[in-house]
């Protein structure tokens, strides 16, 4: 026992004392495998926030075209389809009398949508007419439902009149009973009839009593037919007192041409424009760069502060959006920005790149920029170059917003306030040197820099609106960024801005 | 001050920070690569247990949560690789006792290491049989009970001991082989001068 706890003292002994050397090699595959590792991690978080850009476009699409589908309200009058050929056989389907112009009938008026209001004459008493009841039905998606009418046709029926409604009682078999005939059939008698309504979509369909005893239906949405067309939604039926009417089920649909697209149809394309809007903008800004030491010698960002300066930045771009509500809207958009800034630097060193190589460098707020070493010069970790250097910095930017807009205010002048976030892609990034005489341009060798960051937006705007469907407006806004721009360098780098964005809105909705 | 670099060091892992990442690996690779030694049969698996086990450690640094040592914490690690890495390609190899004499007789003097028999002593481990190397190690390194090493290589309690047992008996012979300087110390009653 005691020879076998010698041995494991041995062992341990030995592990204490014993010295290894890790192969250099070693860590260049490490860090060959945290690049790809890396590279997963950005494929992982990128791909999810694709994912979740193209929910939340199709969300919007959908929610548009649901809005586009459902109508909003839909009233054909009578007289759009007034003077369409109906065939005999139909004639029992339907009841139109939008033709009607008896100037001769006193008791008549007739209405801009060609139908005829005929009140009755004085010696009716109450009883005998206008027992129609008002009714509200809603009709729901795919829902059948029966409608009870009932009409008190009049006794002692003028002979005016009764020569009207015989005309307007479209059956041929009755076409050839005499008025007084039809007089005598048609006293007193309660005609009753069904009325069947179909709706696909949903529709209010509203029976009402009028001031003159008249029945007045309104489906908006039903289906009628006419010849061989299918068409829109059923018209407001006026059923003058004593009228005979036989309608039976209506479920068949009539076509309306084009252009004779009805005041109805045009009030629901009318609703999806107003809903949305597009806009174009240009915005001068001021940006600046918020840093963070994560270095692990406090190496300090001052010497950053110091070096850098800003020279000009803007954003231009077009949006797109729609109105969720009466006061709340949600756009997205394409912006286009760019920012400069001028550097010195009294000295540049060697160092050595991402890649493993020697290279002048210059750090940056937006990375580290390397000058490849061109020449013939043999570079060392730690040379100096001991010139004074100055430079220029452009950055372009592409960024897809996503911003939620609240309005107030009245229609000639409005104020909003949104907010949003973005995603930001580094597009491209150049560097203009001058070393003495020389000029120089590095482009896209820049260590550190992340080729996408997300951001965010806030601002307050103020639209006019001029004519039509164009506004101008101006929008004072601050642009921040939620993550770093640069990784693996010795800072964190948050870049914001503030500017005006001025532009014109375009609501195709709001033309007159 | 120490705790506070470490604090620093994991931060920056979590972040991916590839300056962090390095400096972990320069603050402990040769301690690490030495923990693997043992459990490997060569240099080259060593390195591979070593490079798998700091990759494992990069990945689940942000796991870290400040109970014990970050020392402590990647060494756990590297060896849990290394047992991973065994049972992959384990088998078992039972030595029989009687193969190898007896060296009850024999002490030995630890004074005789230095850094050249320390690493023949780790190449000898390395040629045990891998069950037994993998026990001894555990028992003799991580300070493991019988119990504790029988759960981790899915072998039970008495297979355990045979195999340190086998282990110790093999080491003995080599030992005994291969240092030419070692000097039999026997004591009147035995103990080691």
């Amino acid at each position: 026992m005691e020879e076998n706890s010698e041995i494991d003292r041995l062992a341990r002994k030995a592990s204490e004392l014993l010295k290894t050397n890790v192969p250099d090699s070693s860590w260049k595959r490490l860090e060959a495998e945290l690049d790809k590792q890396q590279a997963m991690r950005y494929k992982k978080q990128t791909g999810r926030f694709r994912l979740l850009s193209i929910c939340l476009a199709l969300l919007l699409i959908s929610f548009m075209f649901y809005h586009f589908l459902v109508p909003t309200s839909v009233v054909i009058n009578v007289g759009d389809i007034s003077g369409k050929k109906i065939t005999a056989l139909q004639v029992d389907h339907y009841d139109i009398h939008s033709k009607h112009s008896a100037p001769d009938l006193n008791t008549s008026t007739v209405s801009n949508d060609q139908s005829v209001h005929a009140s009755p004459p004085n010696d009716v008493t109450k009883k005998d007419i206008g027992r129609g009841k008002s009714m509200n039905t809603e009709i729901k998606n795919h829902q059948v439902q029966n409608v009870q009418r009932q009409y008190v046709s009049k006794q002692n029926v003028p002979r005016k009149n009764a020569m009207l409604t015989q005309s307007t009682v479209s059956m041929p078999d009755k076409n050839s009973a005499s008025p007084k005939k039809a007089q005598n059939e048609n006293a007193n008698i309660i005609h009753e009839s069904s009325v069947t309504l179909k709706s696909e979509t949903p529709a209010i369909g509203i029976a009402e009593t009028g001031s003159d005893n008249s029945i007045l239906i309104t489906e908006p949405g039903a289906e009628v037919s006419e010849g061989d067309g299918h068409g829109t939604a059923l018209n407001q039926m006026q059923i003058d007192p004593g009228r005979n009417e036989k309608i039976t089920d209506i479920t068949s649909t009539v076509t309306v041409p084009a252009d004779q697209d009805t005041s109805a149809t045009a009030e629901s394309k009318k609703g999806l424009m107003q809903k949305l809007f597009a806009e174009a903008f240009y915005s001068p800004e001021h940006s600046w760069i918020h840093l963070r030491d994560v270095s692990d010698d406090n190496k300090g960002i001052q010497e950053y502060y110091d070096r850098e300066k800003f020279i000009s930045a803007f954003t231009a771009g077009a949006n797109v959006g729609y109105s969720l509500h009466q006061k709340i809207d949600v756009a997205t958009g394409f912006h286009y920005s760019e920012r400069k800034y001028s550097m010195t630097y009294p000295e540049i060193y060697v160092g050595k790149g991402f890649d493993g190589d020697l290279h002048y460098q210059y750090p940056t707020s937006w990375g580290i920029v390397e000058k490849p070493n061109t020449g013939n010069r043999v570079l060392h970790d730690g040379d100096t170059l001991q010139k004074t250097i100055s430079c220029t910095q452009s950055i372009k930017i592409i960024s897809i917003p996503l911003m939620i807009r609240y309005r107030l205010g009245g229609k000639k002048l409005q104020m909003y306030c949104s907010a949003g976030m973005s995603a930001n892609f580094i597009n491209h990034a150049i560097m203009n040197l001058r070393i003495g005489n020389i000029e120089g341009m590095i482009e896209r060798n820049i260590d550190g820099l992340k080729p996408l960051y997300f951001g965010y937006m806030v601002s307050i705007g103020f639209k006019y609106h001029l004519i039509g469907g164009f506004s101008v407006f101006a929008e004072p806004v601050f642009r921040g960024s939620l993550n770093s721009v640069v990784e693996n360098i010795d800072i964190k780098s948050y870049p914001h801005s503030a500017g005006l964005n001025a532009g014109i809105n375009f609501q195709p909705g709001s033309c007159k | 001050m120490n705790r506070d670099l470490d604090d620093n060091l994991i931060r920056g892992c979590i972040e991916w920070d590839r300056n962090a990442q390095n400096m972990l690996y320069e603050k402990y690779a040769s301690q690490m690569i030495a923990v693997c030694l043992p459990y490997s049969r060569n240099r080259e698996e060593a390195e591979d247990t070593f490079h798998e086990g700091f990759m494992k450690v990069f990945q689940n640094i942000s796991k870290f949560n400040g109970t014990g040592s970050l020392e402590g914490w990647i060494r756990r690690i590297m060896v849990n690789t290394a047992i991973d890495k065994y049972k992959k390609n384990s088998h078992l190899f039972i030595v029989s006792i009687d193969e190898y004499p007896s060296a009850m007789d024999r002490y030995y003097s630890t004074d005789f290491l230095s850094n050249d028999g320390a690493a023949e002593l780790f190449e000898m481990i390395q040629k045990l049989p891998p069950v037994c190397r993998m026990v001894f190690n555990l028992f003799v390194f991580e300070g493991l009970k019988h119990r504790e090493i029988a759960k981790k290589l899915d072998i039970t309690e008495g297979t355990s001991k045979s195999n340190l047992s086998h282990a110790r008996s093999i080491l003995k012979r080599k030992i005994f082989e291969n240092f030419e300087y070692l000097e039999k110390k026997a004591a009147p009653d035995g103990r080691k001068q």
